[in-house]
C-alpha cells in the first residue's frame, strides 16, 4: 500500500516557503498557481493513496512510515512518523480537496488585496499544520499540527491587522486555543505516564497493531477518565464548544475565505477527528462520553438559539457551524463515530459553500454584511442565490442533500444509544430534534432576508475599474453590484454538486463510508434498521418546520428588525450570546488581571521590596555622598576600585585563616 | 589553550578598547567578539571535526588545561586554588551562547554615543567574566569570575541606564553581593568538607556526594548536604532570578541599555541556572533531593508570579523581564524533578533535565530577540509604553514579523526552540511533580495572553497617526533578529545536536543521583 503522505505535507509547506521568501516579488499570477497548485498537488497524492488503500483487504489499510527521531534524550524517544489509514485518509481528502477549491476561490475574492501573497503563503501555511495534525502517527506531532493550525488561524483571522476588532479577535481565538493545547499537553503527561513513555498511535490506540492493548489494562479507571477529559478540553477548543467557543463567532474578522476553509470546513473539525481517532481512550472511559454528549448537546442547542437572532450573515453561519459541530460530537457520544466523521465531510461541503455564497454576497455589495440591509438579491445574484438555497437545503437536513443523510445517521445513533441507555440519552435525541427545528428556522430567515423582498440597502458603490459591474437601470441602488467571477463561482458549483450528492458517500444499505472507516472509527447504528427510518422522518418534520416558520416571519422579505421588538427580553438574551463572553471578562478576565495586579503591586512593591529599598536607599544616599566628594571621578575610578576591591578579596582568601 | 584564549580575549580586546580612539571603539569589539564567537563555534565543531565527537562530562571535560595558582598552607588550613579550565557540554552550550550574545551585543550597540571606549571595554569584560564563570573547573575560580562579572554590569548599568539607573544599579549589586556572600561562604563549607586541599571539579564529584552527617542548627540540627546546597543556592538563585529574590531583575532591565538587558538576560541569568545545576546538583545531590519538592513548588510559582506580573505592566521592557522570570521557572522545574525523589525510572529525570539546560539555551535566544525587538522601537519611539503605541505594524512590518517570531517561540509555539524544551521539562517533571507541573505548564496560556496582548496593542490595530513617522528596521538593527531567529527556528525542528551535545554531562549527573536513589 502506497503511503505518500510525507508529500501532501511537503507540498504545501514548499508554497509556504516558497511564498513566504519571494511572494512579495512575484506577479499575482504566479502567486495563485503556486498556492493552488500545491494543494491540487497535495489532493492528487491523497487521492492516489485512497486507491491504493481501496486495493488492499480492510484490515490491511495501515501504513506507518518514521521518517526521523526527533528527540533522544537517554532512552526517551520522540520519532516524527506518519500515519495513512481511513480515518486520515479521509480527512486528508476533505483538508486538501475542500481546501482545493477554497484556494482557488482567494483567488477571486482577494483580488484587490495588496497582502494577496501573504494571504496564500498563510494558507498553505495552514494547509500543511492541518494535513500534520490529521497525518501524524503519534499526539506530539498531533499537537505540534494542533498548534501549527492555531498559529495559522491567528495569522489569517488577524490578516487585516490594521483593523482593532481583527486584532483583537485573533488574539482572542489563539489564547483560547492555547488553552486547549494546554489540555492536549496534559493528556499527553499521563498518557506518556501510563504507557511508560509510549506516545505513538500504535501503542496508545492499537493501530496498526496485531495486539492492542485494552487501555483498561494499563491505566486506572481515574487516570483514563482523565485523558479523555483533557483530550476533549483540547477537542473542546479547537471546535468551539461550550465553554470554550467564545472565540470561532469573533473569528469571523478574517477574510470569508478564511471563514470557509478554516472555521467551518477543516480545521474547526480537527476536535471531531480527535475523539474519533481516540476513540478506544474514549470508550474505556465510558463517563467520558456521557460529558461529551452533555456539552455537545448544550452546544448545538445554545448556538443555534443565538444563531436565530444575529444579523450578520457570517456570524449567523459562524453560530451554525458551532452547532453543527455539537451535532458531530454528539454523534461521537452516542458511540457513532464514523457518523461524526460522516456529518464532518459533508458539513465540509455545504459548510464551506455557504460562507462562499455569504463572501460572494458580500463581495457584490462592497462589504456589506448585515442582512437587514439586503434584500432583494434573488435576481441579480441568481447563481449565488440557488446555490445558497442548495447549501441551506444540506444544512437543514433536508432530502435527498448531503446534510439529510449525514445529521440523520447522528440522530439514528442517539436513538439507537437510548435504546440501551436510559432517559438521559432521550432528552439528548429530542435536543437533537429540536436543534435540527431552529436550524432549519435560522438558515432559512438569512436566505429569505438576504435574497427575498426589496433591497434595503444604500446604493452599492460602482466596482473599481467597473469591469464586473452589472450594469443597469439609472437610479437602481444596486447599478454597482460587483458580480462574482469565474474564480468564484467555479468551486462553489462543485461544491454545490456535492451538497447535493455528497450524501451518497453513505446512504442507508450502501454505507460506504462507514464500512471504510470501520476499523479506524466505529458505528453504533446498522443503518438500515427500522428505528433508522423512524428518526429520518422526525429530522425531517422538524426541520420543515423551522423552515415553515421562517418562511411566514420573513417569506416576503421582511426585515428582522420588526418583529424582533415584540420579544424583547429573549432577544436581548440571545444577542448578548446568554451572556457568556459578559460572563467571562468579569468572572475570569477581571478578577486575573486584578490579582496580578495584586501581586505585582501590592505584595511585590509593599513587602518583598520593603527590606531592599531601604537598603538602596542607605546606598543611595551613601553614593550621593562619595559623588559629592569626587564629583566627575567616581564613575572612572569605580571600575579600578572594584578590581581591586577583588584582587583584595582574592588575597585576604590567600593568607587569611 | 583554546579555553584561555575565549576567557581572555575578551579582557585583552578591552585594554585595546580603552587605548582607541572613540570611533574605532565599536570596530574593536565587533572584529574581538566575533572572533571569540567562532572560537567557542569551535569548542563544538572542533570535536565534531574528530569524526567520533566525546563532549565530555563534568569528569572527563575536554579542552582541559591546569595550572596550578595558589597554594597556601597555614597549619591546618590549606587553600589551593588551580586555574583550570575546561568545557563538557553543559558549559560548552553556555560558552556559544555567550560568544553569540555578546557578539550581536556589539552590534546592536553601534550607536551607542556616550563614552564608547569605556562602555565596549565593559562589554569586553563582561564577557570575560561570564565566560570564566562558564570555563571554570575549579571553584574557587568560579566564585572568582563569579564577582568579577559584577563590576562591568554594575557600571553598565548605572552609567548608560535610563532616568533610574543609579537605584537599578545598586540594587542589581547589592541583590547579587549578599546573595554570593552566601554561595562563597557554601563553597568554603564545602572545600573543607571533602578534604580542603583540591576544589576541582572532579574532586567534589567524586566525594562531595557522600557527604553525610549534619551541622547544627539553632538548637536543632541541618543535615550537611541540605546545608551546603542552600548556602550554595543563595546566590544563584537570586541570579537566576527565584522567587521571592527576583525584584532586582525588573528594575535592572528596566533601567540598562538595550545590549545590557540582552546580556544580562541572555547569559547572567544563566550563571545562576548553570551554578545551580553544576554545582548544588553535581555536588550536593542529596541535598537536592531534600530540597526538590520545595524547589518545584517554588518554580511553579515562579512561572506564575512572573506571567502574572507581565500582563499588568505598562512598560514593554518591563514585561519581557518580568517574562525572564516565568521562564526562568521552567528551568528550576526541570532541576527540581531531576533531583526529586520517588521516581524509579531514571528518564524521567533525564528528560527534565535536558528540558532545563535546554532551556537556559533557548531562553536565552529567545529573550535577547525580545529585548532586541523592543531596543529597535525603542531607539527610534523613546518610549516603551505598550499603549501609546497602536498599529505600528503598519510602519515596521519586518519588525512586526520579527517580534512576533520571537513572542511566538517564548509562548512556546512548536517548531520553534521554546516548545521543545519546554515540553521535555514538562514530560520530565509530570510523573514526579505533577500539581507543580499543571500549574506551571498553565503559564504558557498565560504567556499566550500576555505577549498577544502587547503586540496587539501596539502592533495591530489602527495605525495612530502620531506614529506614522517611523520607520521599519534597518540591516544593522534586523541583523541580530535575524541570526537569532534562525537559531530559534533550527533548533525547534532539529534540536539533536544540542541534546546529543548535553547528554554526557547530564547523564552523569543523574545517574549518580540515581544511584544515591537506591541507598
Amino acid at each position: 500500500m502506497l503511503n505518500l503522505t510525507p508529500f501532501i505535507l511537503l507540498a504545501p509547506l514548499v508554497g509556504f516557503v516558497a511564498l513566504g521568501l519571494f511572494g512579495r516579488a512575484l506577479p499575482r499570477a504566479v502567486i495563485a498557481v503556486i498556492g493552488c497548485g500545491v494543494v491540487l498537488i497535495g489532493f492528487a497524492l491523497a487521492v492516489a493513496d485512497l486507491i491504493s488503500m481501496l486495493g488492499v483487504a480492510p484490515a490491511q489499510r495501515v501504513s506507518d512510515v518514521t521518517l526521523w527521531t526527533w528527540i533522544t534524550a537517554g532512552t526517551f524517544h520522540v520519532p516524527f512518523g506518519l500515519l495513512s489509514d481511513p480515518l486520515s485518509a479521509v480527512m486528508l481528502l476533505v483538508v486538501t480537496g475542500v481546501g482545493f477549491l477554497i484556494h482557488v476561490y482567494s483567488i477571486g475574492y482577494m483580488e484587490g488585496d495588496p497582502g494577496f501573497w501573504r494571504f496564500f503563503a498563510f494558507l498553505n501555511f495552514f494547509v500543511f499544520a492541518m494535513t500534520l495534525l490529521v497525518a501524524a502517527d503519534n499526539f506530539l506531532f498531533l499537537l505540534v499540527g494542533w498548534a501549527g493550525v492555531g498559529l495559522a488561524s491567528f495569522l489569517l483571522i488577524g490578516f487585516w491587522y490594521t483593523r482593532a476588532s481583527a486584532a483583537a479577535a485573533a488574539r482572542k481565538a489563539f489564547v483560547v486555543n492555547v488553552i486547549g493545547d494546554f489540555g492536549l499537553l496534559i493528556a499527553i503527561f499521563l498518557l506518556f505516564g501510563a504507557y511508560h513513555g509510549a506516545l505513538d498511535y500504535r501503542t496508545v490506540l492499537g493501530i496498526g497493531s496485531a495486539q492492542a492493548v485494552a487501555p483498561t489494562s494499563v491505566a486506572p479507571g481515574g487516570v483514563l477518565l482523565a485523558i479523555a477529559l483533557t483530550l476533549f478540553v483540547a477537542a473542546a477548543a479547537k471546535s468551539a464548544q461550550l465553554p470554550l467557543h467564545v472565540w470561532l463567532p469573533d473569528a469571523m474578522e478574517g477574510p470569508t475565505p478564511v471563514s470557509a476553509l478554516i472555521h467551518a470546513a477543516t480545521m474547526v473539525t480537527a476536535g471531531v477527528y480527535l475523539v474519533a481517532r481516540a476513540h478506544s481512550l474514549f470508550t474505556a472511559a465510558p463517563t467520558s462520553l456521557v460529558v461529551v454528549a452533555v456539552v455537545a448537546g448544550a452546544t448545538a442547542f445554545f448556538a443555534a438559539t443565538i444563531a436565530c437572532v444575529q444579523n450578520d450573515i457570517k456570524r449567523i453561519l459562524a453560530y451554525s457551524t458551532m452547532s453543527q459541530l455539537g451535532y458531530m460530537f454528539m454523534g461521537e457520544a452516542a458511540g457513532g463515530f464514523s457518523s461524526g466523521i460522516f456529518h464532518l465531510v459533508t458539513h465540509a461541503f455545504f459548510k464551506a459553500l455557504l460562507f462562499m455564497c455569504a463572501g460572494a454576497v458580500i463581495h457584490a455589495l462592497g462589504g456589506e454584511q448585515d442582512i437587514r440591509k439586503m434584500g432583494g438579491l434573488r435576481e441579480r445574484l441568481a447563481g449565488t442565490f440557488w446555490l445558497f438555497v442548495v447549501s441551506g437545503l444540506a444544512l437543514a437536513a433536508i432530502f435527498p442533500f448531503a446534510g439529510f443523510w449525514s445529521k440523520d445517521a447522528i440522530l439514528g445513533a442517539i436513538l439507537q444509544r437510548a435504546t440501551t441507555g436510559g432517559a438521559g440519552w432521550y432528552a439528548l435525541y429530542a435536543v437533537g430534534l429540536l436543534t435540527a427545528g431552529l436550524t432549519g428556522f435560522y438558515i432559512f430567515r438569512l436566505i429569505f432576508v438576504t435574497f427575498f423582498g426589496a433591497y434595503r440597502g444604500a446604493p452599492v458603490a460602482a466596482a473599481h475599474g467597473g469591469g464586473h459591474a452589472a450594469g443597469g437601470r439609472a437610479g437602481d441602488p444596486l447599478a454597482g453590484l460587483h458580480l462574482p467571477g469565474l474564480a468564484l463561482m467555479a468551486p462553489m458549483w462543485v461544491l454545490g454538486a456535492l451538497s447535493l450528492v455528497g450524501g451518497a458517500l453513505d446512504l442507508p444499505g450502501s454505507q460506504l463510508l462507514s464500512d471504510f472507516l470501520a476499523p479506524a472509527a466505529p458505528s453504533a447504528i446498522e443503518l438500515t434498521s427500522a428505528l433508522f427510518w423512524v428518526s429520518l422522518a422526525a429530522g425531517l418534520i422538524c426541520a420543515l418546520v423551522g423552515i415553515a416558520i421562517a418562511w411566514s416571519r420573513y417569506g416576503q422579505g421582511q426585515a428582522p428588525a420588526g418583529d424582533e421588538a415584540r420579544v424583547g427580553a429573549l432577544v436581548v438574551f440571545l444577542r448578548r450570546r446568554w451572556f457568556v463572553d459578559d460572563l467571562y471578562e468579569g468572572a475570569i478576565v477581571r478578577p486575573i488581571l486584578a490579582l496580578s495586579r495584586g501581586l505585582r503591586f501590592g505584595v511585590e512593591d509593599d513587602t518583598l521590596e520593603a527590606g531592599s529599598r531601604g537598603l538602596g536607599d542607605a546606598v543611595g544616599s551613601l553614593s550621593a555622598g562619595l559623588r559629592g566628594l569626587q564629583t566627575g571621578f567616581l564613575r572612572n575610578y569605580t571600575l579600578t576600585l572594584f578590581l581591586g576591591a577583588v584582587v583584595i578579596l582574592v588575597y585576604f582568601i590567600a593568607v587569611s585563616q | 589553550m583554546l579555553l584561555t584564549a575565549i576567557v581572555f580575549l575578551p579582557l585583552i580586546a578591552g585594554v585595546i578598547c580603552m587605548l582607541a580612539p572613540d570611533r574605532a571603539a565599536r570596530w574593536i569589539a565587533a572584529v574581538f567578539t566575533g572572533v571569540v564567537f567562532l572560537l567557542s563555534l569551535w569548542l563544538y565543531f572542533g570535536l565534531v571535526a574528530t569524526g567520533s565527537p566525546n563532549f565530555g562530562s563534568v569528569i572527563a571535560p575536554q579542552w582541559y588545561i591546569d595550572v596550578p595558582w595558589i597554594n597556601v598552607v597555614l597549619g591546618a588550613f590549606h587553600l589551593k586554588v588551580d586555574y583550570a579550565l575546561g568545557a563538557d557540554g553543559l558549559s560548552m552550550t553556555m560558552l556559544i551562547l555567550n560568544g553569540l550574545l555578546s557578539f550581536l551585543a556589539v552590534i546592536g550597540s553601534w550607536k551607542i554615543g556616550k563614552r564608547p571606549r569605556l562602555y565596549f571595554a565593559l562589554l569586553l569584560i563582561l564577557e570575560t567574566g561570564v565566560m570564566g564563570v562558564f570555563a571554570a573547573f575549579d571553584l574557587f575560580l568560579f566564585i572568582f569570575f563569579w564577582e568579577i562579572e559584577l563590576i562591568p554590569m554594575f557600571l553598565l548599568i548605572g552609567i548608560w541606564g535610563g532616568a533610574r539607573r543609579e537605584y537599578a544599579a545598586w540594587k542589581f549589586l547589592i541583590y547579587t553581593l549578599v546573595g554570593s556572600a552566601f554561595t562563597l561562604a557554601g563553597i568554603f563549607l564545602i572545600y573543607f568538607q571533602t578534604g580542603g586541599r583540591d576544589a576541582s571539579y572532579q574532586h567534589f564529584t567524586q566525594t562531595a556526594p557522600s557527604l553525610t552527617g549534619s551541622l547544627p542548627f539553632f538548637g536543632g540540627s541541618v543535615s550537611l548536604a541540605l546545608a551546603i546546597f542552600l548556602l550554595l543556592f543563595v546566590g544563584f538563585a537570586v541570579k537566576i532570578p527565584m522567587w521571592p529574590l527576583h525584584t532586582w531583575l525588573p528594575d535592572a532591565h528596566t533601567e540598562a541599555p538595550t545590549a545590557v538587558s540582552v546580556l544580562l538576560a541572555g547569559v547572567l541569568l544563566k550563571m545562576g541556572a548553570y551554578g545551580l545545576i553544576r554545582i548544588c546538583l553535581g555536588f550536593a545531590p542529596h541535598g537536592a533531593m531534600e530540597f526538590a519538592p520545595v524547589l518545584g513548588v517554588l518554580a511553579a510559582i515562579n512561572v506564575l508570579w512572573g506571567a502574572g506580573a507581565s500582563m499588568v505592566q505598562k512598560d514593554m521592557k518591563r514585561m519581557i523581564a518580568y517574562s525572564s522570570v516565568s521562564h526562568m521557572g521552567y528551568v528550576l522545574l526541570g532541576v527540581a524533578a531531576a533531583a526529586a525523589i520517588g521516581t524509579a525510572n531514571i528518564n524521567f529525570r533525564q528528560a527534565a533535565l535536558t528540558g532545563a539546560t535546554l532551556q537556559m539555551f533557548t531562553h536565552g535566544t529567545i529573550t535577547a530577540m525580545l529585548f532586541f525587538s523592543v531596543g529597535v522601537l525603542y531607539e527610534k519611539a523613546h518610549t516603551r509604553d505598550i499603549d501609546v503605541f497602536g498599529g505600528i505594524g503598519k510602519r515596521m512590518p519586518m519588525l512586526m514579523l520579527l517580534y512576533s517570531v520571537a513572542c511566538f517561540a517564548a509562548l512556546g509555539l512548536p517548531g520553534l526552540s521554546g516548545f521543545v524544551a519546554e515540553y521535555l521539562v514538562f514530560t520530565g517533571s509530570f510523573a514526579t511533580l505533577p500539581v507543580a507541573t499543571i500549574f506551571a505548564a498553565f503559564g504558557v496560556v498565560l504567556t499566550a495572553g500576555y505577549l498577544l496582548w502587547m503586540l496587539r496593542r501596539s502592533f495591530y490595530g489602527p495605525l495612530n497617526m502620531k506614529w506614522d513617522w517611523l520607520t521599519d528596521t534597518t540591516v544593522r538593527e534586523a541583523f541580530p533578529l535575524v541570526a537569532l531567529g534562525l537559531v530559534i527556528l533550527f533548533v525547534g525542528i532539529y534540536p539533536q545536536p544540542i541534546i546529543d551535545l548535553l547528554t554526557p554531562s547530564l547523564q552523569q549527573m543523574v545517574h549518580s543521583m540515581s544511584a544515591l536513589a537506591i541507598h
